[in-house]
């Protein structure tokens, strides 16, 4: 390799030579220039317009998240009576005084007499925090009296979760058992 | 006229020059020109890192800013995640909700008037009656109905039979309901 460019340079003229050797020597000052000092600074600039990027990324994501927190706060205000309807219908805790106040309170309104109350332990649904209760009614009253109390606890400000219901009659008599369940927040 | 530059040392062949007189006739001739444009690139360089880490610490302080100012919301914050989280849930268990009040309207609106209902069983899409008439055709009528109404599907009449004492007849029928 070494001969062969040595045989190359020898049958070069001076003029070709003088011109060859400036040119290496041009490209070997530029290519060390640029490695050591254009590169090192390519760098830091180059570093600089990316963080300056992301800070202009960051800056614009969080004007559209005040402008978005800012509607979000009005529309809060705005929607303040059906929020509270949507925490009634699903409250932080069981409530379990307010929710048996409930029944009774619709039970008498429809004639109703609650015979036997079961309530289950409650479960957890999910990993988001719900946790259900399963009651069961047993009620006695006219067939129209239970229909009504059930379409009552259907719209009622807690929301309750209809399973199954049975109503039967035996001698005049009307019973019912519902499955019902119910939801909170742990 | 051109003029001609007087040169009194005679020049020396670039061939015969040693090493070092190469290397210094180079530098003088060519390397500070590449220096120079090395040097005017790097300097523009620094002018244009300086022009970024100015316009990145307005940034960065309008970051700061806005941070503190989103962090005053926290409250809202707080609340909206909670709202959501409960209007998700309450979506995700009224999911195939089953109203029994609207089976009890399909009843009374099915049922004639002649037919006493014994058991009334309601359960997601299906309802179990076991009724009582003295007129067999009312549960004919009855069973036409249900099968003509929209929001009912199969009516499957389980059983049937009479009672001689009472002279009347008890029918056991299943229907399944639509999507109510």
């Amino acid at each position: 390799m070494i001969s062969r460019l040595t045989r190359t340079v020898s049958l070069l003229n001076k003029k070709e030579k003088r011109a060859y050797s400036i040119l290496t020597m041009s490209l070997f000052t530029i290519s060390l220039l640029a490695i050591f000092i254009v590169r090192p600074s390519i760098k830091i600039v180059a570093q600089y317009q990316k963080n300056l990027a992301q800070a202009k990324a960051a800056d614009a994501a969080l004007t559209e998240k005040i402008v978005n927190l800012d509607k979000a706060k009005v529309n809060i205000e705005e929607q303040k009576d059906n929020i509270t309807k949507l925490y009634r219908q699903l409250p932080k805790d069981m409530m379990q005084e307010a929710l048996l106040t409930n029944l009774a309170r619709t039970a008498t309104a429809y004639n109703i007499s609650i015979v036997k109350m079961g309530i289950d332990q409650s479960h957890e649904m999910g990993k988001k925090g719900l946790n259900s209760v399963n009651i069961t009614l047993d009620v006695a009253g006219t067939y129209d009296s239970i229909t009504g109390l059930v379409s009552s606890l259907e719209n009622s400000e807690r929301f309750i979760k209809f399973t199954s219901i049975s109503v039967e009659n035996k001698d005049g008599k009307n019973t019912g058992t519902m499955n019902i369940t119910v939801f909170y927040l742990n | 006229m051109p003029t001609k530059e007087i040169n009194l040392v005679p020049e020396k062949e670039f061939g015969k020059l040693s090493a070092r007189e190469k290397a210094f006739d180079w530098t003088v001739k060519y390397g500070r020109t590449i220096v120079i444009i090395v040097q005017g690139l790097v300097i523009c360089l620094l002018f244009y890192k300086l022009a970024l880490s100015d316009q990145l610490s307005k940034v960065s302080d309008n970051v700061e800013k806005k941070s503190s100012i989103v962090a005053s919301f926290s409250s809202t914050e707080k609340e909206l995640s909670d709202i959501q989280k409960r209007i998700e849930l309450l979506k995700g268990v009224k999911r195939d909700l089953f109203k029994p009040s609207a089976y009890a309207k399909i009843i009374a609106r099915d049922v004639p008037k002649d037919i006493s209902l014994d058991t009334v069983i309601l359960q997601p899409n299906l309802i179990q009656l076991n009724a009582k008439s003295s007129n067999i055709t009312s549960f004919g009528q009855m069973i036409q109905s249900m099968d003509s109404d929209s929001e009912l599907g199969r009516v499957d009449l389980l059983g049937a039979h009479l009672n001689p004492s009472e002279n009347t007849f008890t029918f056991d029928i299943e229907i399944e309901t639509k999507k109510l």
